[in-house]
């Protein structure tokens, strides 16, 4: 069993690879692939590959991958004909236009090599029209802004007549960007664009240009262009939906407060519904910052009393707010940032308690980073005159200061945290996880006796009533009713702009239904996929509204990209606990141990991780090139070691599909330590370590060791 | 009164009229063409010798410009004794801006608040100007406030910009002991606990600013 684990984390690859006759892929082994930092061993593909399944724009049901991206890479293009023109966009979208130029054009000098890479689209594929379509934002552009009306040739999309190549539309990097925020601002105007947003789908792009830059050579045309090997052109529409839908799911992070009336109508209207936590539900950035500060009071007071002293309690805008609406890609290297959002992926916004599981992992992540540096910040606050002389002493922190202002100590502080210290982002993830892990036990050992009795058997069906078929069809007819529902007169489009997200919002029925069903459903993943096709509703009646002449049962007949995946999960030949991502998955990553056990578990349900077949020559040829690794002693030795899923040795045999049973004799990381916390769980996860993330515990537990001092004092 | 005394300054202004680059070559005698946009806010410190005993410790906050992060801007403006509301002579919507800017800090900020008004990017006057140094200053003149066209490229300006706001202010109600940010932070922090209550409510509008001066 433990061999078999190993076996299909290091056959990740094979399993990715869209031709290859794997069925599904396992989303569990998605996920702990992404936990354990093991994404960085493959080819940049796999990473693009996982996140865009993670992120649910491509469903675990390999089968369908042609067809969606068939699909939304021309759903892509046919939102930037609809919203293109003048005609559907009238004055809001000027300021929209200049602002993200703005931006662009900042970062553009500052990181040219990639901001001014070409972008090549083959026009004998998308045809002229396509090609017009994508300039006429940049015209709209050019006759907003007078600077980019000016600005030098070269920074304007050209088509290109090589000698001996066929035509080509030439783009630069950044008019992918332009036209995926700008895209996503007008699709989205609750959140339209924030400055911060171009930063993170700055991380996007960057990773989907490392897949482009893979040699492709013998690999299929077709698998090639799925995978977005060798060409950039299909890296925008790509990206604009995997940004959509991470936007969508940290959407709260963009809510900085109540500066419009519109937001607070719509806030006061939800608090209406339900008045049990009228502030605490929508209240976007500020909730994310006074969770963060009230994580780190629980996680260790005194450093958390010390930042508040000095005026720097995370609830403060000063610096965690950019770590969050960044989503940290400001604040490590690129590389330490796609190892971060990896693991960031891997949870579900159904978290593993009740927390908001992406947000929670990005909450953990700032707490970690500044668990991580408190020695230094300590440092910062002791005198300069004495620094020199003084080990970090943080009693002298209370010391006379008269000759020193605590400004100093704020400055100092302020100076370490606006440009972060330490860019081994591994570090912090270890510290992160464990701190995860710790709330989660904290969570199981609350909800113990209840979660006891609910894992007995009737706890599936019931589930998968309520969040599979039923839900299913019932979102179904929503999204119909709702497109169904007779334009707003189509002339007075855009004013009171269509945001299903917004209580507001002229959807009508659908949107109370959505509204109500979500709050329903706030418990399940279920939320997950209504945001989801709440973005995608949006757009499509945006989309419908500006052109009514398209017949609408051909246009709308679309499904979600969770959608498709709960078809997948319905369809009777899909080994449906492999793939499902549902409570009972969740359950099994409340510890390692049940995690292990469901892993173990749906390995031997599952048909698709079975023995591989390198019988595809496409397949050989990915494994020769090395952009998929071939089984056997090859693969030994070009993969790094893997983890030791040590778990695994203690699971329940396989075969059995009862949910994980907890076994008393081993004790929940962190819970017989009380509040103890990172001491306890690091020492928790020493005999439950699932490869480099326990070996950088164990390195970070000997640490924290030395420094708890600190804290005894 | 003699040693350091602190200041609080924050910049405000519309996206991209220069509020960082003023920051940064007032603090580091630095300057690039194109800096990426600020998320939220920064914070730079310089101290100025404002005259043979006095030195005058300035906490700047540079703020985003972008529409959307306004309602954070009372985190950052409150309790500053000065501000510097930036415009970009080249692009007019700027400078309405700026005078929104102007009217809230009026109303919400600490009412003996010394307010600068600066025109940037002069540097492109010659070529590029959309606001005549008239309109700026008589705008100023108009409603007590400091006034300055600046560059913060060439550098133009930007010395005397702040010689002369350290001038302008009162050196007794500069924070020259720790119990004023204090007392600060722990009030902003304390209306942050009330969950929700969002910034921009917190204060009650002090009366407007009358005694400005007319420089």
């Amino acid at each position: 069993m433990q061999s078999q684990s190993a076996h299909t984390l290091r056959l990740l690859p094979l399993a990715l690879y869209p031709s290859h006759d794997d069925e599904t892929v396992s989303l569990s082994v998605l996920r702990k692939a992404c936990r354990t930092w093991e994404i960085d061993f493959f080819p940049a593909w796999v990473r693009t590959q996982t996140w865009k399944v993670l992120l649910g724009y491509l469903s675990p049901a390999k089968r369908t991958w042609q067809e969606t991206v068939e699909k939304r890479r021309a759903e892509y293009l046919r939102f930037m004909t609809d919203f293109s023109s003048e005609a559907h966009t009238a004055a809001p979208t000027g300021n929209i236009l200049n602002q993200i130029y703005k931006d662009l054009v900042r970062c553009s000098d500052v990181d040219a090599d990639f901001y001014d890479a070409p972008v090549l689209w083959p026009l004998e594929t998308l045809g002229t029209p396509d090609a017009g379509t994508r300039h006429a934002v940049l015209e709209r552009l050019e006759s907003v802004n007078a600077e980019y009306a000016n600005c030098a040739e070269r920074d304007r999309p050209r088509i290109r007549a090589d000698s001996n190549a066929p035509l080509r539309y030439v783009d630069r990097q950044w008019h992918s960007m332009f036209r995926i925020l700008y895209l996503y601002a007008v699709l989205n105007p609750s959140v339209g664009y924030i400055q911060g947003m171009n930063e993170v789908l700055h991380v996007f792009l960057r990773a989907a240009f490392r897949t482009r830059d893979l040699q492709i050579l013998d690999t299929p045309a077709q698998d090639a262009e799925l995978l977005g090997i060798g060409k950039t052109c299909y890296a925008e529409a790509d990206a604009f939906w995997c940004f959509s839908l991470l936007m969508g799911e940290l959407r709260e992070l963009y809510d900085f407060g109540h500066s419009d009336a519109s937001t607070f109508a719509a806030m006061r209207q939800l608090t209406d519904a339900s008045p049990a936590s009228p502030q605490l539900r929508n209240n976007g950035m500020a909730h994310a910052l006074f969770s963060f500060s009230e994580r780190l009071h629980m996680l260790d007071s005194r450093l958390a009393d010390f930042l508040d002293e000095h005026g720097l309690d995370p609830r403060l805008p000063y610096y965690s707010l950019r770590w969050l609406a960044c989503v940290y890609a400001t604040e490590f290297s690129l590389d330490g940032v796609m190892l971060l959002w990896d693991v960031l992926f891997a949870e579900t916004v159904q978290g593993q308690t009740d927390r908001h599981g992406k947000i929670a992992m990005l909450l953990d992540v700032g707490c970690a980073m500044l668990l991580h540096i408190r020695g230094q910040l300590y440092q910062a606050a002791v005198p300069s005159t004495d620094r020199l002389s003084m080990p970090s002493f943080p009693g002298s922190y209370d010391s006379p200061r008269d000759e020193h202002p605590p400004l100093d100590t704020f400055q100092r502080i302020m100076q370490l945290l606006q440009s972060y210290p330490e860019n081994n982002v591994r570090t912090i993830l270890g510290v992160a996880q464990g701190i995860q892990q710790h709330a989660a036990a904290q969570h199981t050992q609350a909800t113990l006796p209840r979660d006891a009795v609910a894992r007995r058997a009737p706890q599936k069906p019931a589930c998968r009533a309520s969040r599979g078929t039923p839900l299913q069809e019932r979102l179904a007819a929503t999204v119909q009713k709702s497109l169904h529902t007779p334009p707003l007169r189509a002339a007075s489009f855009p004013p009171p702009p269509p945001d299903p997200s917004s209580p507001m919002s002229p959807i009508g029925s659908g949107a109370s239904f959505l509204r109500k069903y979500t709050e329903a459903f706030q418990s399940s993943d279920a939320a997950a996929s209504m945001s989801k096709a709440s973005t995608n509703l949006a757009a499509k009646a945006l989309a419908w509204r500006s052109r009514p002449s398209r017949s609408v049962s051909d246009q709308y007949a679309f499904t979600t990209p969770k959608e498709a995946h709960e078809h997948a999960v319905d369809s009777p030949q899909l080994p449906a606990p492999s793939v499902v991502d549902g409570p009972e998955d969740r359950d099994a990553y409340k510890t390692p141990l049940h995690k292990a056990t469901a892993e173990c578990d749906s390995l031997s349900q599952a048909p698709s991780v079975g023995p591989i077949h390198l019988t595809l020559p496409s397949m050989r040829a990915a494994a020769e090139l090395g952009i998929v690794t071939a089984p056997g002693s090859d693969a030994a030795s070009a993969t790094p070691p893997l983890a030791k899923p040590s778990g695994l040795s203690r699971c329940i045999p396989s075969g059995t599909r009862d949910p994980p049973k907890p076994l008393p004799s081993v004790p929940l990381p962190g819970v017989e330590r009380g509040t103890k916390s990172h001491r306890g769980t690091l020492d928790s996860t020493n005999s439950s370590g699932n490869g480099p993330a326990a070996e950088h515990l164990n390195a970070l537990l000997a640490e924290f060791k030395s420094t708890e001092w600190i804290k005894d004092k | 009164m003699s040693g350091i005394v602190s200041f609080k300054l924050v910049l405000l202004g519309e996206s991209s009229v220069g509020k960082s680059s003023i920051a940064l070559r007032f603090v580091k005698d630095q300057f690039d063409d194109f800096r990426e946009s600020t998320i939220g806010a920064a914070f730079l410190t310089q101290t100025v010798r404002r005259d043979e005993d006095t030195t005058v410790k300035l906490e700047i906050w540079d703020t985003a410009g972008q529409e959307r992060y306004k309602s954070l801007a009372p985190m950052y403006y409150r309790n500053a004794h000065c501000a510097i509301v930036v415009y970009d002579i080249t692009e007019e919507e700027s400078l309405e801006k700026a005078k929104g800017w102007i009217r809230e800090l009026q109303r919400h900020a600490d009412a003996n608040i010394v307010i600068a008004l600066v025109g940037n990017k002069l540097d492109l006057g010659d070529t590029r100007r959309m606001i005549s140094t008239e309109d700026g200053a008589k705008y100023a003149e108009s409603e007590g406030l400091m006034f300055m066209e600046t560059s913060a490229k060439t550098p133009t300006n930007i010395t005397e910009l702040f010689d002369a706001i350290t001038k302008k202010l009162p050196l007794d109600r500069g924070m020259g002991a720790a119990q004023k940010r204090q007392a600060g932070t722990n009030a902003a922090a304390a209306t942050q606990q009330g969950r929700g209550t969002a910034p921009v409510q917190l204060n009650a509008a002090p009366p407007r600013q009358e005694d400005a001066c007319g420089c």
